[in-house]
């Protein structure tokens, strides 16, 4: 809990001096940040005002006590005159007075009247009624989520009521209040406050209650610290939400409420659910709804094509197409096999001409050979047996004709 | 199918939510399904109407003086 502080001896002489241990303890203490921003409560005596304007005091209870200090400028603004025997709170941090070898509360405010007394009340009612139980965790009850009718124990003419309308109006005005008026402050509020209790909790209309007082003196909030009270909201059949005071201020029916709300505002806020987000959660709702149906609607579809599908399968008429498909298939192939062949004839054809072109008279000539006609007429001589010397003769090569004549035959010997 | 008459908004808005927890759950009959949508369909606008014409209803309780009770 405390700062951490290294001891370091003084290497000469393998101890402290009282200076640097008290300095260790200084620096252990008010670094620790532990006794800061503190309040404690007590007797005031041994009070004594120092000419330079300081105040010197010690605060104590039965078994102990503990000095203070108030330095002159806080000490000049005191507005009150503290005497020995007083009841005190006093706020401060602790310090550690080095000349002096201890410590000390240095007081920046100093609270004078029963609220010592009112505080030592509080603890004595607080830790008697935890012993017996009533705060126990497990007597705490759920707050309904929804509920219908919230009670309220409050004074009509607070300002927690308005804030507490407020706050329904706006979160949710589905929901009935039924204000049961009380004082919350003075003599008679513990009382009122356990008759209004009770008075919402006999009309058996109440989904929850809530228990509210706006902020104040410590004095003013005493009585949700009173007995009566607290026991009254530690038993009541409703649940009840506890928001009194500001945010720090804690009441003994804090302890007791199976809610403590730190403030009235805060109380309501949390008795109601939020209709803007549950609002918001019905539209979502709605949305989801839509989608859902669509895809439970499209899941449906997606079954009856499958079931199309596999019909389609069976369909005459498709067995019709597929058959009618399959001649023409055939017709396709017999039509391309008769083209190739048709193709191939063609080039076969192709290949005879070029072969009959080559036995061409002209080729034959361009090789050297000629023709050779009688006179000069068409009559081709084939035969030596044709010609009798002298024959004109015509011989035809392969660029031209020429005009011969026979002067001499000579068959071939057989 | 009969239309049930819807209690209250919470009533309402928690049955809204069971219809779409179901929708989401499974694959309901086409015709189950979609009297569950009309219905929540239905319970979505009462709800929202609830919603607008909601308006805080304050009651005082008298209380009696605390000696008297």
């Amino acid at each position: 809990m405390l700062g951490q502080v290294r001891l370091c001896y003084n290497s000469a002489m393998k101890m402290f001096t009282v200076e640097q241990l008290n300095g260790y303890i200084k620096e252990a203490l008010e670094g620790s940040g532990v006794f800061e921003d503190l309040w404690v409560a007590g007797e005031i005596s041994d009070f004594k005002r120092a000419s330079a304007g300081h105040i010197y005091f010690t605060l104590k209870d039965q078994a102990s006590s503990l000095r203070c200090v108030i330095w002159r400028q806080q000490a000049a603004r005191l507005t009150w005159a503290p005497q020995p025997g007083d009841l005190a709170e006093a706020h401060g941090s602790i310090t550690v007075y080095l000349g002096g070898g201890y410590y000390q509360l240095r007081v920046d405010q100093l609270l004078h009247g029963g609220l010592g007394r009112l505080w030592a009340q509080f603890m004595a009612i607080k830790e008697r009624l935890e012993a017996e139980g009533l705060f126990a965790e497990e007597r705490k009850r759920a707050l309904p989520a929804w509920p219908r009718r919230i009670g309220v124990v409050t004074s009509e003419s607070g300002a927690a009521w308005q804030d507490i309308l407020n706050v329904l109006r706006q979160r949710n005005p589905l929901v009935e209040v039924i204000l049961a008026h009380s004082a919350v402050q003075g003599d008679e509020a513990p009382a009122a406050i356990v008759a209004a209790l009770n008075a919402l909790n006999a009309t058996g209309l109440c989904d929850v209650i809530i228990v509210a007082r706006g902020g104040g003196s410590p004095q003013d909030l005493w009585a949700f610290n009173d007995e009566a009270v607290v026991r009254a909201v530690a038993n009541s059949p409703t649940p009840v939400i506890s928001g009194v005071g500001h945010d720090t201020d804690f009441t003994i029916i804090d302890y007791a409420a199976d809610y403590r709300a730190p403030t009235p505002t805060a109380a309501a806020v949390a008795a109601v659910p939020d209709l803007v987000q549950i609002s918001g959660r019905l539209e979502q709702l709605r949305g989801m709804l839509d989608e859902m149906v669509t895809r439970n609607l499209a899941g449906w579809r997606e079954l009856v094509r499958r079931e199309q599908r596999a019909l389609a399968v069976h369909n005459p008429l498709r067995r019709m197409q597929e058959q009618r498909q399959q001649v023409d298939m055939l017709r396709q192939r017999a039509e391309a096999s008769m083209a190739n062949y048709l193709a191939l004839q063609r080039q076969r054809l192709q290949v005879s001409i070029q072969q009959l072109r080559s036995l061409d008279v002209q080729h034959v000539l361009e090789r050297g050979y000629a023709l050779v006609y009688k006179g000069e007429s068409q009559a081709l001589v084939t035969s030596i047996s044709q010609l009798v010397p002298p024959e004109a003769i015509t011989l035809r090569l392969a660029d031209g004709t020429a005009q011969a004549s026979v002067t001499r035959t000579e068959p071939k010997e057989p | 199918m009969k239309k049930k008459q819807i209690e209250s908004f919470e009533a309402g808005y928690r049955r809204l939510e069971s219809i779409v927890q179901a929708l989401d759950s499974s694959q309901h009959p086409l015709e189950e399904m979609l009297a569950l949508y009309e219905e929540g369909i239905r319970i979505s606008q009462y709800c929202e109407a609830e919603l607008d014409k909601a308006e805080l209803k304050v009651t005082q309780l008298q209380v009696l003086p605390p000696d008297e009770s």
